[in-house]
């Protein structure tokens, strides 16, 4: 390995210089960070984070092989502590039938879960792209899933994703095959939306925690538990109309600056396994709502509370989030159009 | 020395594709094992100098282009680590497994910290509270048990092989 990094002076550098290829090593790191930092998203070492990403899916996709075995092993270890005195003569009948009875309950869900993207799909109008999920993601900082439908299949980056209730993501990378979607409870993400009920808008963003939040709403607005929240379409990133979730608990009085709101998010309750990439909706819901306030016609409600959320740099200047672009300084992207 | 580093190497791939099969698997309450900042310290401490930085560097690379954070944050943090293992090691070390598990405890621990600081600081997604609490402290401790499990297992593999005829055995030593 070391003749790899210095073939000229062998093993001379291995036994009296590690210093030397330490600070080589060093540097290179450094210049990478700094790289990586300066670039912008189609930038040289973002594009190959990008390009391995894609060459590790097959071995991303052995990963979701060895959660289905751990799930079947689970089953089977709960199946034999259920029922210990089951050393019978039917016990090989038995267990044939309670794999197929398995299997067939495998189907059912898979078919309920499809039923699911089906009728969301005919709701919304929606036209897209059915993935599997292959695997998630391999470190603690990511909420990122790989799906098994990539650039061929007609996905791309900024495109929203959607499991059986609602939105749960964005692509934020894509291969020939597969594609890496940043779940909605990422820390990175965020989307704008509205309570379908009072018409207010806000920024529904992921936390570490794996909650997500409900933020940018003015302090005065009542939210309850259960109010329902829709994309707005504001930023360019998600078409209008998308069911987000529901306010779970809403922690603090209205009128309390630290008031907290916790939102349900669509994909907690069960594991993702199937999701509808959205390309395009034609639902009358996808459309810009008009802003009753807006007498000169023009932009959508509560446009300037969003564009104010932007202006972090306190410049007095709006930055702008515009075709899946944005330049807010935030960190993450509070309108959901990709990795920060 | 070749062997060592022959074995090394094999070992970085098996990390590699442990933690990107095996990781997400095995997460306990959303705490996930980073076997490659467990590998990397074990590493660190039976094989300082070189053949460490390389596994270091590579592997750091590697995990940091399979996410979505800066890259080259995890190698630095790595060869940072690995040169200070060594140092420790050969300044605390008495060859007995119980030092040896304590430093590589530390270390990794100051690894994840590192690493949640560089989170911290490259992005202002997270927060440093939320960074440390919730990632950096269980990941330390789930990798703490990995990192001395591998050392155990690894030891042996990596211990010098004795001399023709001479004295000696490659046992552990617990105190």
């Amino acid at each position: 390995m070391e003749r790899l990094l210095a073939p000229r002076f062998g093993q001379s550098i291995h036994v009296q210089r590690p210093g030397v290829v330490l600070g080589i090593l060093l540097v290179l790191s450094l210049v990478c960070v700094t790289m990586y930092a300066r670039e912008g998203d189609d930038g040289a070492i973002h594009s190959l984070q990008s390009a391995v990403s894609g060459i590790f899916v097959p071995l991303k996709a052995a990963s979701g092989g060895v959660s289905a075995a751990e799930q079947s092993i689970s089953d089977r270890v709960t199946d034999a502590q259920a029922d210990p005195n089951s050393l019978t003569a039917l016990r090989e009948q038995n267990e044939q039938l309670r794999q197929r009875a398995s299997a067939l309950e495998e189907y059912r869900l898979e078919a309920e879960r499809l039923e699911g993207l089906l009728e969301m799909r005919t709701t919304y109008q929606a036209q897209g792209v059915p993935a599997r999920v292959l695997s998630r993601s391999t470190d603690a900082w990511n909420q990122v899933v790989t799906i098994d439908a990539g650039a061929v299949e007609g996905v791309r980056a900024g495109l929203p994703v959607m499991g059986p209730s609602g939105l749960v993501g964005q692509v934020v990378s894509t291969s020939d095959h597969a594609s890496d979607v940043r779940l909605l409870r990422d820390s990175s993400s965020g989307v704008a939306v509205i309570i379908q009920s009072s018409r207010e808008e806000g920024i529904v963003h992921g936390s570490i925690e794996g909650l997500l939040y409900l933020d940018d709403i003015s302090d005065e607005v009542e939210v309850n538990p259960g109010d329902v929240l829709i994309t707005s379409g504001l930023g360019g990133g998600y078409f209008r109309g998308i069911m987000v979730g529901t306010v779970l608990k809403v922690e603090g009085e209205a009128g309390a600056t630290t008031r907290k709101i916790i939102v349900d998010a669509n994909e907690s309750a069960d594991p993702l396994e199937e999701v509808y990439v959205v390309t395009s909706m034609t639902s009358k819901l996808a459309e810009p709502e008009k802003d009753l306030n807006d007498t000169s016609g023009s932009g959508t409600a509560g446009s300037d509370a969003l564009a104010g959320y932007a202006d972090l740099d306190g410049d007095g200047v709006a930055e702008t989030y515009v075709g899946g672009e944005t330049s807010n300084g935030y960190g993450y992207d509070a309108y959901g159009t990709g990795a920060y | 020395m070749g062997g060592r580093v022959g074995i090394a190497a094999i070992g970085a791939l098996l990390a590699l594709v442990l933690q990107v099969v095996l990781a997400p698997n095995i997460a306990i309450m959303g705490t996930m094992p980073h076997f490659v900042i467990a590998y990397t310290m074990v590493v660190s401490l039976l094989v300082p100098g070189t053949p460490a930085y390389v596994v270091a560097f590579c592997l750091g690379m590697a995990s940091d282009l399979l996410g979505y954070g800066p890259v080259g944050a995890l190698p630095f943090i790595l060869l940072i680590m690995a040169f200070a293992i060594g140092r420790a090691e050969s300044a605390f070390g008495n060859g007995t497994v119980f030092v040896s598990c304590s430093i590589l405890v530390v270390f990794v621990i100051l690894a994840h910290f590192l690493h949640a600081a560089f989170m911290v600081a490259m992005t202002s997604t997270y927060s440093a509270s939320e960074a440390f609490l919730l990632i950096a402290i269980p990941q330390s401790l789930y990798d703490s048990v990995l990192a001395v499990i591998m050392y155990i297992a690894l030891r042996r593999m990596f211990s010098p092989s004795p001399s023709p005829g001479g004295i000696g055995s490659s046992g552990l030593r617990l105190r």
